[in-house]
């Protein structure tokens, strides 16, 4: 049985591992773009910003099929974005982090936010409430809102299941009709009471 | 006469279902032109085939349509209209859906038929066997003769990763009824008098249609292999077969080339006839969305390896569903259905912030239900997908 785990769990993880090496370019892109697209990767890659998400970014482009100007626009974006975000939220932050970050700055997160979040929780990942962020902004959420609210739960200490629970929840409101910025300090407001993180309020005098 | 007349409406409805469909059917929509041969009581002619169809699905509602018309130079030589509502519900693994059909069309110089047919299709959903029965009454009206028509028939199908097996069955019988208005003219004091008499007859026929088919997709091609027997105490008992091969040659642009023998309509007197074409479909799959193929439908990360995260989608009503996303280098990989409605990915999922999106029955690729979403910079919408 055990053998059996054990060789389902290789045929798992070869195509997985596969999957993880650095993408090609190779016959998905023109000649000309494909080198464009590598000299924005080995800049990149001297600046020690991580080169995958752009490849990725240049291969999705391609799966669209979009022009290749509009392909170049959006790697040397990305590029852009994920130094700013390392920049941001450190050098020692991982790359789901950046991915989420650039993505979060993309969505029009201003900087500071990322670093609010950064400084709430400096030794835990914020590749989720950065994703969890970037969908509430895009979802109508206040900037400022969201980034109080997220703040306030990874201060909390809230797990993966908190993160997306809020998430789902904001939407329904707002597609309920609720005002994003209620919904998304309601919903928080219910989850750090879970948590037991809410401060009692003082009664009237 | 009467014949271009219903076939010439039958272009017309089948140019009124068709192109509107292109634009804003939920679920799938084609408009196939093709060339090929046609061949009726072994007289073969080179013939123009233009065809579309469309289905849509809103909840518990469904309207499905499709037309076809064979050209000989520029004279019709068949043309055929269908246009079916659907009632759906379901209990458990109950699929009941009632249904409204309505017809028009026929043969060049063969009688012309139009009519409806009302039916109820219950089905069982055992994880990816199904099986259905079918019963359906109706009345047909040919040339000037009309037919109560009942049929009762069964198809069991069974979901491979990369096949769908169905094997059918179904049991026709109609009760043919002729109107023949005579007339008599006799004297009476000289003066001529004219007698009209309606004769009517009555009479009870019946046909079997058996039938096994294996859609196969290798990869983006899907080709469709269908063989069968026909036989009734009209028409002789004679096999069936025919195939078909679909290719992608660009977005939305796929050549077809089908061929064989197609069975009888007895009750339309629609003789048997042998087609071979190649064409091209111009298709605008646009299924509905993710969210909207059921209300439970929803994405799920499952450890059932230990250290290996396997992607899950539940409530996806599709024959096919297909990823693309960062870990798959933007190529689409196909899943795998476990149930009915359930799919997995044959593939443990990296540990990562992933962007997504999925594509059902070849139409556009969306973002999953339940993911975040995120614009994807060109002009369209991903999902993003975070593995811890």
């Amino acid at each position: 049985m055990n053998g059996f785990k054990a060789v389902t769990a290789l045929a798992l993880l070869l195509p997985s591992w596969l999957a993880a090496q650095e993408p090609s370019l190779e016959g998905r892109l023109d000649p000309a773009t494909a080198a464009a697209v590598l000299a924005i990767v080995d800049s990149a890659r001297a600046d020690g910003i991580p080169t995958r998400p752009l490849l990725n970014k240049a291969l999705e482009g391609a799966g669209r099929g979009a022009h290749p100007e509009r392909i170049l626009w959006a790697v040397r974006g990305l590029a852009g974005r994920l130094e700013t975000a390392r920049a941001v939220l450190g050098y020692q932050s991982t790359e789901p982090e950046l991915v989420a970050g650039a993505g979060a700055l993309y969505a029009g997160v201003p900087p500071a936010s990322l670093a609010e979040l950064r400084e709430a929780v400096p030794g835990a990942s914020v590749a989720l409430p950065l994703v969890v962020l970037a969908d509430m902004v895009d979802r109508g959420v206040p900037t400022d809102a969201a980034t109080t609210v997220l703040v306030s739960l990874a201060r909390a200490g809230v797990d993966h299941a908190a993160y997306d629970a809020l998430r789902l929840s904001v939407a329904q409101d707002i597609r309920a009709g609720a005002a994003p910025a209620a919904a998304a300090y309601t919903r928080a407001r219910g989850l750090l009471l879970e948590a037991g993180r809410v401060p009692q309020q003082r009664p009237p005098p | 006469m009467r014949m271009g007349w219903v076939c010439g409406r039958a272009l017309a409805l089948m140019g009124l279902l068709a192109v509107p469909a292109v634009g804003h059917a939920q679920q799938h929509s084609a408009i196939d032109l093709a060339s090929g041969a046609l061949a009726i009581d072994s007289a073969p002619a080179h013939a123009l085939f233009l065809g579309g169809r469309f289905g849509v699905d809103r909840g518990v509602l469904g309207l499905d349509g499709s037309g076809s018309l064979a050209l000989l130079g520029t004279r019709p030589a068949f043309g055929d209209v269908h246009l079916t509502a659907r009632l759906a519900a379901r209990t458990g693994k109950l699929h009941t859906s009632l249904f409204v059909t309505g017809l028009a069309g026929g043969l060049v110089d063969h009688a012309s038929s139009w009519g409806g047919r009302v039916g109820i299709r219950p089905r069982l959903e055992l994880g990816p066997t199904h099986l259905s029965l079918t019963g359906a009454l109706g009345r047909l009206q040919v040339g000037t003769e009309w037919r109560d028509v009942r049929t009762i028939g069964g198809m069991l199908s069974r979901h491979l990763p990369s096949a769908l097996l169905t094997l059918s069955a179904a049991y026709t019988t109609y009760t043919y009824r002729g109107l023949v208005t005579e007339e008599h003219t006799y004297h009476v004091a000289g003066f001529p008098f004219v007698s009209r008499v309606t004769v009517t007859g009555d009479a009870v026929t019946s046909y079997f249609d058996g039938g096994l088919a294996v859609r196969w997709w290798p990869g983006r091609v899907s080709l469709v292999l269908a063989t069968g027997l026909q036989g009734g105490q009209r028409t002789a008992t004679r096999p069936w077969a025919r195939a078909s091969l679909e290719v992608p040659v660009h977005r939305g642009l796929h050549l077809v080339a089908q061929g064989g023998w197609q069975p009888a309509v007895p009750e339309r007197e629609l003789p048997s006839m042998r087609i071979a074409s190649i064409g091209l479909r111009l298709s605008r799959a646009v299924p509905a969305r993710l969210a909207e193929t059921d209300e439970t439908a929803a994405v799920s990360l499952v450890e059932d390896v230990p250290g290996t995260l396997r992607l899950r989608f539940s409530g996806v009503r599709a024959d096919r569903v297909e990823l693309e996303g960062d870990f798959t280098q933007w190529q689409p990989l196909r899943l795998v259905r476990l149930t009915g409605t359930s799919w997995e990915l044959p593939l443990a999922v990296p540990v990562g912030v992933h962007r997504v999106c999925v594509r059902i029955d070849a139409g556009a690729c969306e973002p999953p239900p339940g993911l975040p979403v995120a614009s994807d910079e060109f002009q369209g919408q991903v999902g993003v997908l975070v593995v811890p």
